[in-house]
């Protein structure tokens, strides 16, 4: 098989020994079928074993590989080097994080933000196994279903400019999940979500920009979610006006 | 464990659902108004074919006041609401409170304005 070389530009940062990042660029030789994370663990194993950055199942499942390439949060697994060919290609790490080595972002803020809107279903009453599963029809996945496919990757994070500008914003992923939750018929959790997603910095702060739904690689569309948030607020305040003691 | 605490912003829930749905039915109604007012009655176009001026819209019909009064006034409302978003969107985070206050009143006194006027229009037939 033929092979081309790709060049390739790479943020190179280790904040304890460099004032600032600087790139570094790399000749790559390529088939047609090699991704940029390929393209990355060939520069680990034959150029320079020092390059760092994060990656797993190589499919796009476990979202452990985004980067900003050329510019676009993309994940490196799903990202074709025929794509780019004759022109360099630069990979950096994704925007709106603290850096830890090269193309490895600090994930703590979405860590903690993922867990605060309480990821898992919430019943009023917990009940054993033996007594039966929580049952749902086709009908009820489907209310929900595209919002479970998110694999925690922080490309909508990066492509998204309001959580750039204010990191306390909820943000993308965390509000789709919370939603993913709110419509699962078998959650009992709504009070304890809603308050979490109806903060001024929850799904308010969204001024549906909609790069977050473009660049999902998963075809997840957190803008929508956001957007039912908003919907689902609005109406219980104005229900709360009308109905002070039953609104909710 | 620490009690969690969330202050639902209620009253900004209240004020993005007139926003979006007022600004949805003042952006229908618009048209019409453009329609009315720059090509109907300079054109002579129906309803007007050159017998009217377009002030029987307010003067003969409460519904019609009404009707100028959702349209300016949602448009208005609708204008402020996306400004405080684009004051987010440039980095303006700092001064966003101060410059929302500013924004909102002179919207709030616009529309005070025009209420007072196509009320005065509806009654006499004329603004005072």
């Amino acid at each position: 098989m033929s092979q081309d070389i790709a060049t390739i530009r790479v943020t190179r940062y280790r904040p304890e020994k460099d004032a600032k990042p600087f790139f570094q660029e790399y000749k790559v030789p390529y088939r047609h079928d090699m991704v940029v994370l390929d393209a990355l663990n060939y520069i680990k194993a034959e150029i320079d074993g020092s390059l760092t950055y994060r990656w797993s199942c190589r499919m796009g499942v476990c979202g452990s590989c985004g980067a900003n390439i050329d510019g676009e949060p993309k994940l490196t697994c799903a990202s074709f080097l025929h794509e780019f060919k004759g022109r360099t290609i630069t990979v950096e790490p994704m925007t709106h994080f603290p850096v830890i080595k090269d193309l490895v972002v600090d994930m703590q803020d979405f860590m903690e933000k993922l867990v605060k809107i309480k990821p898992w279903i919430i019943r009023e009453k917990e009940t054993p196994p033996e007594q039966g599963e929580y049952k749902q029809s086709a009908k009820e996945l489907e209310r929900y279903s595209q919002f479970s496919s998110c694999i925690n990757c922080m490309l909508c994070y990066a492509a998204c400019p309001i959580y750039g500008l204010n990191e306390k914003f909820l943000g993308p992923a965390a509000t789709a999940l919370a939603y993913r939750y709110i419509e699962d018929s078998r959650d009992q959790g709504k009070e304890v979500r809603f308050p979490i997603v109806h903060e001024m910095e929850g799904a308010w702060e969204c001024t549906l920009v909609g790069e977050c739904s473009v660049v999902c690689p998963k075809g997840v569309d957190p803008m929508l979610a956001i957007q039912k948030t908003k919907i689902l607020g609005a109406t219980n305040a104005i229900k709360s006006l009308l109905m002070p003691r039953g609104g909710r | 464990m620490k009690a969690e605490t969330h202050k639902v912003a209620r009253l900004h829930a209240m004020l993005w659902g007139i926003f979006s749905l007022g600004g949805m039915i003042a952006a229908f109604l618009l048209p019409v108004l453009i329609y009315m007012t720059a090509i109907a009655y300079p054109y002579s176009l129906w309803p007007f074919n050159g017998a009217r001026d377009p002030s029987f819209l307010v003067t003969g019909h409460l519904l019609g006041a009404l009707f100028i009064f959702v349209t300016i006034a949602g448009s208005l409302y609708h204008g402020i609401f996306r400004f405080q978003s684009a004051l987010t969107e440039v980095g303006l985070l700092k001064y966003r409170r101060a410059l929302e206050a500013v924004g909102y009143f002179i919207i709030f006194v616009g529309i005070i304005v025009l209420a007072y006027y196509l009320v005065t229009w509806y009654l006499n037939g004329t603004i005072t």
